[in-house]
């Protein structure tokens, strides 16, 4: 187990090392440079050239991309944002524990929500509610995010306005009582997290309803009604921990998505997250935000993968073994 | 992605146009007595400042925050040529014209307590001279040779030679304290965490600053002039999104918004003009245009020439050859008058905007409407003058023809712009009135103008400009600027030339004006722009807040002096500052 563990993990900062560095040639190749933000034409040249120099781009792209290995690896440095100044890897920690909170809430309402329909499916297949639950998971599934996001915050915020359509705090939290501002930052994660949520509950759902189905026709199941087991501990005890078990491997590859979908909420509903960190870095071509940006994403996935795989590994002995032989 | 709320329904043209002015209702006067202190003001932005340091700072939601935080030595006033003392008291020129000496205020203190004296000046003077920086006011002390301390309240400013804009060059740029920034290197000045934690010697100082959600501008109790700020706290919300920022407006949670809509702000203003809203709306002269630049020379041949011959090639220009469309005059006058901006500006801004006819901005001192060459909206005018330029419709195909080429082209934009792209949808209607074939293409704004324009790979491009506070075309149209992106149509004359260098040199302003209307007719008659319009500004602010004064030099040019009546407070106003 061990073994595979590390060998897992190698393989793991290969990839991220490799995803990278491909990000930094990639952007490059995009047109226009950093210096373009300052275009005004009371600027004078000389202005430009030495913005140009003082951000490192007039030396050869070789050359900067080994000073930028070098910062990486040995001093764990991304540079300054062009646009501001700032680390980048402050610019990136200030942001991400609102990308983390944002995702992982959603992740949790989307499980809740796709196993309860999931299982609640399963057990009346083929009956009328579980083709409206499976029409309505359909719809959810389909449509995307930002078109969610905006007729959302359209009818709950700037029509009825129940809650914030926007920022994670109100003006004057800094004021409120310890609960008031748990219940402002609540207020303020309510449509965000529906919005992220309704779109990954159905491919939760639709995978509990399949693997619950097909546990609850398998023979243990026959055999524990046969043994006369009261149908709510048949369902939960011996049904809903089979089934749950392959949603481990989904849960691993799911959460890049969840990432680059907690992205574009952000942005609609303001929030002071990656997304907007990476939106308005990509264009501004600040390339040090978008490679601390980026290696955090693909860290995002490389660890989702691996989590996948090992979570996998301790589910089903079968994976280690025949990875071992 | 949040550009795609941007939905104008552009079919329909805006019914009230006739009422572009602010505000008519009558309001409630106050007197000097009247005044009390208290409250605070919300203002909501879309972006986040990229730093507060005056230095290395570029946004204008950063420059909005620096000024409230930062004095200058002299403010400019309304006419955009004389000044106002700030952290000088006063001044007085040399009888050789080559240098100011400035008498500074004693009594100013830095945010953190420490005197402000003729060091800090020095100091900020230094640093705007330095190369490394790039401080993006530098073409303002090009012509300083030094700043020089007599003593703790006097400074000279010494000149390499005379001009009109003596003061205005030495006064430009907020001053920053000597005692905290000296020991930060000149490269790192950008990344020094000074910008996010400024120390100025404004009305207001920073009291917080959460990372893409808001700033907290404190009032700053040691403020020079007695009992100003009026007001508590200038809270700055981020919020990315203008039409939910615009929604929180309506709401009651933002006070003051600039950029709203200009469907909104006309439903705004007869909103207000009714007395049915107390968001106040200010329609001003704004700090940009739109225009269309030909480009006069071949691409082909320009890259060409580029390529074999590198930048400073004295015979570059004879090899340049004319654009094979745009290089005629009669063409460019006649796809002038084949445009009406009129219905542009109708359709697009919804009449928030004046039609343009020449270079000269509206706001500067220098602009005489009468001094350009106007061609009016005339579609026969255009079909004889291209008629007369040989272009004709020989295969009957409704669109101009000559030596077998048809009249087609490219108009290039930018992406993000929605006015634009409306823009260049109604001009290829326009132009397919006279047989003129335009294809409309936006392309991202970094290959724009990162590779297009230095490239001069375009023939005509449809953009706008930001303009500064200082008369300036350089780098715009002077043969000097022939090879940098600003001069992307590649005009080049030697009357415009000497009329600007004898304009920017003239210190007797009625003479430097004739001058410069030389050049507005000049570039009016040659048209290597076709100028669209000049746009303004649609802020709105709310009407509790009093003492507000709002001109061409924007809506934060006074706002220590904005106060709240007791009796129209709100609940922004009656949280304490903590």
């Amino acid at each position: 187990m061990l073994a595979y563990s590390i060998r897992r993990l190698i393989t793991a900062l290969l990839t991220l090392f490799l995803g990278v560095s491909l990000t930094f040639f990639v952007i490059r190749l995009a047109p226009g440079d950093p210096t373009d933000r300052f275009l005004t034409p009371s600027m004078s040249p000389k202005v430009k050239a030495a913005i140009t120099e003082k951000l490192g781009l007039n030396e050869p792209l070789p050359i900067q991309y080994m000073t930028w290995v070098k910062n990486v690896i040995i001093d764990f440095d991304f540079g300054d944002s062009f646009a501001n100044g700032r680390k980048a890897s402050t610019v990136i920690m200030d942001a991400l524990p609102y990308t983390l909170l944002l995702s992982t809430l959603s992740l949790l309402f989307g499980l809740l929500l796709g196993t309860v329909s999931g299982v609640y499916s399963a057990l009346r297949v083929g009956t009328p509610v579980d083709r409206a639950i499976t029409s309505i998971l359909m719809f959810f599934y389909s449509v995307p995010s930002f078109w969610l996001g905006l007729i959302l915050l359209g009818i709950f915020s700037i029509e009825l306005n129940w809650l914030p359509g926007s920022q994670i705090t109100s003006i004057f939290h800094e004021r409120l009582s310890f609960f008031g501002k748990i219940g402002d930052y609540a207020a303020h994660l309510i449509l965000p997290v529906l919005t992220l949520g309704l779109t990954t509950a159905p491919v939760y759902g639709r995978f509990v309803r399949s693997s619950m189905v097909e546990v609850l026709n398998s023979d243990f199941i026959v055999s524990a009604r046969a043994r006369g087991l009261s149908e709510r501990k048949i369902v939960f005890n011996y049904g809903l921990r089979n089934a749950l078990l392959p949603l481990i491997s989904i849960l691993g590859t799911s959460f890049p998505a969840l990432f680059s979908g907690a992205v574009i909420v952000e942005v609609i509903y303001s929030l002071p997250g990656m997304g907007r960190v990476m939106v308005d870095a990509a264009l501004g071509r600040d390339y040090p935000i978008i490679m601390a940006a980026s290696a955090v994403a693909f860290v995002a996935v490389i660890i989702g993968n691996f989590l996948a795989d090992i979570g996998y590994a301790v589910a089903d002995p079968r994976v280690r073994l025949g990875d071992s032989s | 992605m949040v550009r795609v709320l941007f939905i104008f329904l552009f079919l329909f043209i805006s019914c009230d146009k006739n009422d572009n002015s602010s505000s008519q209702r009558v309001e409630k006067t106050y007197s000097e007595e009247d005044i009390v202190n208290g409250g605070n003001l919300i203002i909501g932005t879309t972006g986040e400042p990229d730093g507060l340091n005056p230095l290395t700072a570029h946004t204008k939601n950063a420059k909005d925050a620096i000024s409230l935080i930062y004095r200058r030595l002299a403010d400019l006033n309304e006419d955009l040529t004389t000044f106002s003392p700030q952290l000088a008291k006063s001044w007085e020129f040399s009888k050789d014209s080559l240098s100011i000496l400035f008498n500074l205020r004693t009594d100013v203190k830095w945010h953190d307590g420490e005197v402000f004296n003729s060091e800090d000046v020095v100091f900020t003077f230094n640093l705007h001279k330095n190369d490394l920086l790039g401080w993006e006011g530098y073409s303002f002390k090009e012509n300083i040779q030094s700043a020089v301390a007599r003593n703790d309240s006097t400074v000279i400013f010494y000149f390499s030679e005379k001009s009109p804009t003596l003061l205005m060059d030495a006064v430009e740029g907020y001053i920053i304290p000597e005692h905290l920034l000296s020991k930060i290197p000149v490269e790192e000045m950008e990344s020094s965490t000074y910008s996010r934690n400024p120390i100025g010697t404004g009305p207001f100082r920073l009291s917080e600053w959460k990372s893409q959600q808001s700033l907290t501008l404190s009032k700053f109790s040691g403020y020079y002039e007695e009992g100003k700020p009026r007001l508590d706290a200038i809270v700055i919300q981020i919020i990315p999104d203008n039409i939910n920022l615009y929604r929180q407006v309506l709401g009651g949670d933002i006070d003051f918004m600039e950029n709203v809509p200009p469907g909104d702000f006309n439903k705004l203003s007869k909103q207000w003009n009714e007395g049915n809203s107390n968001i106040k709306p200010y329609n001003f002269l704004g700090r940009g245009y739109e225009f269309i630049g030909w480009n006069l020379i071949d691409p082909e041949n320009y890259s060409q020439v580029m390529e074999a011959a590198g930048d400073n090639d004295p015979n570059l220009e004879e090899l340049l050859k004319p654009h094979k469309l745009f290089g005629s005059w009669k063409v460019r006058a006649a796809l002038t008058m084949a445009i009406d901006r009129n219905t542009i500006i109708d359709v697009v801004t919804n009449g928030l905007a004046i039609p343009m006819h020449g270079p000269i901005p509206l706001i500067m001192w220098a602009y005489d409407p009468n001094a350009n060459s106007i061609w009016e909206y005339d579609v026969e005018g255009a079909k004889e003058f291209l008629g007369d330029a040989g272009w004709k419709d020989t295969d009957g195909d409704g669109i101009l023809d000559k030596d077998g080429t048809i009249f087609s082209f490219e108009m290039v934009t930018n992406a993000g712009n929605e006015e634009r792209k409306q823009a260049l949808t109604i001009i290829q209607q326009q132009l397919l009135e006279v047989g003129i074939e335009m294809t409309p293409r936006v392309f991202e704004p970094a290959l724009l103008f990162g590779r297009m324009l230095p490239s001069r790979n375009l023939d005509a491009a449809l953009l706008g400009w930001s303009v500064g506070l200082k008369m300036e075309l350089t780098p715009l149209f002077h043969s000097s600027s022939i090879f940098i992106p600003f001069n992307f149509v590649s005009y080049r004359s030697q009357e415009f030339d000497d009329l600007e260098n004898a304009a920017k040199r003239e210190t007797r302003q009625a003479i430097a004006q004739k001058h410069w209307n030389g050049i507005a007719k000049l570039l009016s008659w040659e048209l290597p722009y076709s100028w669209l319009y000049y746009k303004t500004e649609t802020t709105v602010i709310h009407s509790r807040f009093k003492g507000v004064k709002v001109d061409k030099r924007g809506a934060f040019i006074n706002m220590e002096e904005w106060w709240i009546p007791f009796e129209e407070r709100s609940d922004h106003d009656m949280l304490a500052e903590n």
